[in-house]
């Protein structure tokens, strides 16, 4: 499955941007030059927001990542109301570690990415394949 | 309370062609012509099926896809529903694009992805399919009362007018299939409503809900509406609409009612649909009133109802002119009314649902 995570975030990321470009900019604002580690079971990888329309200069993301540890089990229940974010904090299911700006501004740019989701008609059948994703995971 | 009077007349027998012709001539589908020249509007027809053991709510919505990435003209649907039994509450929501939709303009027929909604011979034939939650049911809604409609109600400077239609007692008859497991639905009590419009969420919010009798030889039933503004401070209207043996039997209108609310309906969760949109919802606070008093009086008539908020769950709704939510609390519980109307005694007790908006993140 290497890969398949990656694949999704992006085209997760991708359909938000093209059906509701507000929410994606917005969010986009939110991280500004932070950039956010993601690391799953099997796959781990980064990601930054270029500010638009120019391409990010060489140096202008931060060094030091806003780093997220779930597996897509997890990531799949807290976006399916099936478990409560700060639940699976404490049953240490999900970390987030980064200084305190860059919490608020995680959990800013991750709602406005909910809300951008929310208003996607094309976003069920990627809900489709988080929870296969989610289904492999416990299996390999 | 006043519960003197003669005791009620029973009229004679309702036309079941009557109705449904009734039904059919107001109750169609709005939605403007394919080439619109303005964008905005906003359709849904709404059913609420059942009682307190089985309460089934199913929500079909065709608006004007207003996403820069959508050529104009398009439409895209969404089906929600919720269903409440004692397990507790389930259901789902499809979101629908315009490729997997049809809307005949003008009479009642929605089709979206596995689900539709058609009028047959004045009967509605709701069928529904949720493609991600083993949810489906098949059934035929027979009214049993003549509609009411509303047209051009102002919500407000600035904002566009709402209308709709409202059949407060229907028989349904079919199947219910929860993960797999069939049930039969004989003879259970219904309400529907149709609403329209070029509305938004933008200052507006309502208190609405429907009650039918658990004694079936009582010939009543009820619904209230109530058009707040945004925080609810404001009323733009309200009424509370008596209907006995299926005809509109009094309606009592804006001075002529009287609104209070006692307490909150307190939950450690809410069941959320969408599902997705549970992180929008902003916690377990909620403004649900635990009981919402309505008295009503006026040319000699009087009544005083009470709704008794039991449980609930929430709808979010995305709203169109902000990245904002609204929040649709489906509440169930006990509706009680007691008064007099033409001197005669009027009594309704029974399960009923109310919705009472709320905002999200």
């Amino acid at each position: 499955m290497s890969g398949a995570m990656r694949a999704l975030v992006d085209d997760v990321l991708d359909c938000v941007a093209l059906e509701c470009p507000e929410a994606y900019l917005a969010m986009q604002r939110a991280l500004g030059a932070r950039r956010i580690g993601l690391a799953f079971r099997h796959e781990s990888f980064s990601l930054a927001f270029a500010p638009a329309p120019a391409p990010a200069a060489e140096g202008w993301f931060s060094e030091q990542p806003i780093a997220i540890r779930t597996t897509a089990r997890t990531l799949h229940d807290i976006l399916m109301g099936e478990r409560d974010p700060l639940d699976a904090i404490l049953a240490d299911e999900l970390t987030v570690h980064a200084g305190a700006d860059d919490l608020v501004a995680a959990a800013e740019a991750g709602l406005l990415f909910v809300k951008g989701a929310a208003r996607c008609t094309s976003l069920a059948p990627m809900l489709r394949r988080l929870k296969n994703l989610a289904e492999g995971e416990g299996e390999s | 309370m006043m519960t003197t009077g003669r005791a009620p007349v029973p009229l004679v027998p309702l036309d079941a062609r009557a109705v449904g012709m009734s039904v059919a001539r107001t109750n169609f589908m709005r939605r403007p012509a394919s080439e619109p020249a303005r964008v905005g509007h906003r359709e849904w027809l709404h059913f609420s099926i059942g009682g307190p053991d089985l309460t089934l709510l199913v929500n079909m919505s065709v608006v004007d896809d207003q996403r820069p990435s959508v050529p104009r003209g398009c439409e895209r649907g969404r089906v929600l529903v919720l269903v409440r039994d004692s397990g507790g509450w389930g259901g789902g929501a499809d979101e629908v694009g315009a490729a997997e939709l049809e809307v005949h303009g003008g009479r009642v027929f929605v089709a979206l992805a596995e689900s539709s909604v058609d009028l047959v011979a004045g009967v509605f034939v709701v069928k529904v399919r949720l493609r991600d939650r083993p949810i489906a049911f098949e059934l035929e809604l027979r009214p049993r009362a003549f509609p009411s409609m509303a047209s051009n109600v102002a919500i407000g400077p600035g904002e566009e007018p709402i209308n709709w239609v409202v059949v407060p007692d229907l028989s349904a008859d079919g199947w219910l299939e929860i993960a797999g497991a069939r049930r039969q639905i004989r003879g259970a009590p219904a309400y529907h409503d149709h609403n329209w419009g070029y509305f938004s969420h933008r200052d507006f919010a309502w208190q609405w809900g429907h009650a039918l009798p658990d004694d079936g030889a009582s010939p009543f039933s009820a619904v209230f509406a109530r058009l707040l503004n945004g925080a609810q401070t404001e009323t733009y209207m309200q009424s509370l609409l008596l209907w006995r043996d299926g005809r509109q039997y009094r309606v009592f209108r804006e001075d002529e009612v009287e609104v209070s609310a006692e307490g909150l309906l307190r939950k450690d969760d809410f069941f959320t649909v969408p599902r997705t949109a549970r992180l929008l919802t902003g916690g377990t606070a909620a403004d649900i009133p635990k009981r919402l008093r309505i008295e009503a009086k006026g040319r000699g008539d009087a009544v005083s109802a009470c709704f008794e908020a039991i449980d609930a769950a929430r709808i979010a709704v995305p709203n169109e002119h902000d990245l904002g939510t609204t929040l649709i609390h489906e509440v169930v519980g006990v509706f009680e009314l007691r008064g007099v109307v033409r001197g005669e005694p009027v009594a309704l007790g029974g399960h009923a649902v109310f919705e009472y908006l709320g905002r999200g993140a």
